[in-house]
């Protein structure tokens, strides 16, 4: 936020709009409004909202960028402007103030298309407006549900495409069109589908060319199509009977998620015997990438689970120097770090710090978990060699036991 | 001699007295939030950092608040 919307070059001209107010929790003592937050009602930070000069809340801007800003404040000055005109009983201004209240996050989903059936007087314009914010609320509805498993993105991903058919699109907003299109490239994807990975990589792109993230998935959802081609490719010559070629598809359904872990290691295993130089690298890489995730999934749910992970990530990565493959290596390197401050392991943490700042290369924060983490190894030693120093010298002191062969007895 | 920078002063005063063990919550809580408001975007917006002067302001001035609420004691 302070580095983003607040920094931008067109903050100070919206500012001039308003009276920006800084409130700072800063937990001093008897301070002033120091509590103002929860005092208005909000939980967390950051937390933005337009206020009038009694400090009542009116509204929170639905986005987090400067346009977001002068859209909220735009709304609320028209929603002042029409509640005076309405009180003034002037009427037909229910569409207007029904468009108005939407701006300002007042009307959820359910209420705004009731309210919107119900509209008797409506121009072409704010037909089209009220059309779009249907669409987008839909989109909204089928986006929550393609997060419910496989089932739930198929029928979102259908409900999406039916809407494509019925010539309803999302706005070019990221909160609508990033939903939308990442809901059908992600089923694309699960269902092997180059074309629909194609399609939503263009409505990716149609619909929002300037934002950055959204042309980086756009390329991913491309190479992706790519692959499922030649996988297809590849199926349609090995069913033609042309033999070496199961190596290849099976590397290139590990990429695209189409095979689980313990089928991928049924398949490679004899595959490891005759595949080329270079598959055969690969298929190691995988089999490997499988063993670190199984046991990084495998610490899930309890602290004796995730005891047990470091225990196995402590034997092969230092005992048999197996290296966490890129994908795994900030979460395994992570585990084991935890492992060996459990287990106040002076070398197995400096081990670990050594691999936290390789796999974390350049995260000054990372570096100093890491060089804490060798401080508290070094610590470690000392205490432990002082602790023997102790021991030996209390050996040296303590009287000799008599030898039993000159005993009384 | 140029004197230090208010910030600096008490974030310096926090920091000695912490090295004793015994730094004082509320002067390690002023330095933060002195740090906090010395962060460009404060000046970028000119914002204003009473509550009762902005509320002020926005009643002459005839306009809305705009408030971030944000946080010094924690970075």
């Amino acid at each position: 936020m302070e580095s983003g919307p607040l920094s931008a070059a067109d903050f100070p001209e919206f500012a001039k709009k308003v009276v920006p107010f800084l409130h700072v929790t800063t937990r001093i003592a008897d301070r002033k409004y120091d509590s103002l937050l929860q005092e208005k009602g909000f939980r967390g930070f950051p937390s933005l909202a337009f206020m009038d000069a009694e400090g009542n809340i009116l509204a929170q801007p639905q986005g987090r960028s400067v346009e977001s800003f002068d859209k909220t404040l735009t709304a609320l000055e028209r929603y002042d402007d029409l509640q005076k005109r309405i009180d003034g009983g002037e009427e037909g201004l229910e569409a207007d103030m029904l468009l108005v209240e939407h701006a300002l996050g007042k009307v959820n989903a359910q209420d705004f298309e009731s309210r919107a059936g119900a509209l008797e007087k409506v121009t072409d314009e704010q037909k089209a407006e009220i059309d779009q914010i249907l669409v987008n609320n839909e989109i909204s509805m089928l986006s929550m549900k393609s997060r419910q498993g496989e089932a739930g993105l198929k029928e979102a991903a259908e409900g999406m495409l039916k809407m494509l058919e019925a010539g309803k699109r999302p706005s070019k907003e990221v909160g609508y069109a990033a939903p939308f299109w990442m809901t059908l490239g992600r089923y694309g994807q699960q269902s092997l589908d180059a074309s629909l990975m194609r399609k939503a990589a263009e409505g990716m792109k149609a619909d929002l060319p300037g934002e950055a993230r959204a042309l980086e998935i756009a390329k991913d959802y491309e190479e992706t199509a790519g692959k499922i081609d030649s996988h297809a490719d590849l199926k349609k010559r090995a069913d033609g009977g042309e033999a070496g070629l199961d190596a290849s598809i099976l590397l290139l359904e590990y990429e695209l998620g189409a095979v689980e872990g313990p089928a991928f290691k049924e398949r490679a295993t004899p595959l490891l015997e005759t595949a080329k130089a270079e598959e055969k690298e690969k298929l190691e890489t995988a089999l490997v990438e499988i063993r670190f995730n199984d046991i990084i999934s495998g610490a899930r749910g309890s602290q004796q689970a995730m005891q047990a992970a470091g225990e196995t990530l402590a034997k092969l990565m230092k005992d048999e120097g197996m290296e966490p493959p890129a994908s795994v290596a900030r979460q395994a390197w992570g585990l084991l770090a935890g492992y060996a401050q459990r287990s106040m392991d002076p070398d197995l943490m400096d081990f670990a710090a050594d691999g936290i700042i390789k796999a974390y290369a350049g995260n000054p924060n990372a570096a100093n978990y890491a060089n804490k983490m060798k401080a508290d190894a070094a610590k470690l030693r000392e205490e432990k060699a002082k602790a023997e120093a102790e021991a030996e010298k209390g050996d040296d002191d303590a009287p000799a036991e008599p030898d039993k062969e000159d005993g009384d007895g | 001699m140029k004197t230090p920078t208010t910030p600096l002063l008490v974030l310096a005063i926090v920091l000695g007295l912490a090295s004793f063990g015994w730094a004082d919550p509320d002067a390690e809580n002023q330095a933060k939030y002195e740090e906090k408001i010395a962060k460009p975007f404060v000046a970028h917006g000119a914002w204003v950092l009473d509550y009762d002067e902005a509320r002020e302001r926005a009643a002459k001035e005839q306009k809305l608040i705009f408030a971030y609420f944000t946080r010094s004691y924690a970075r």
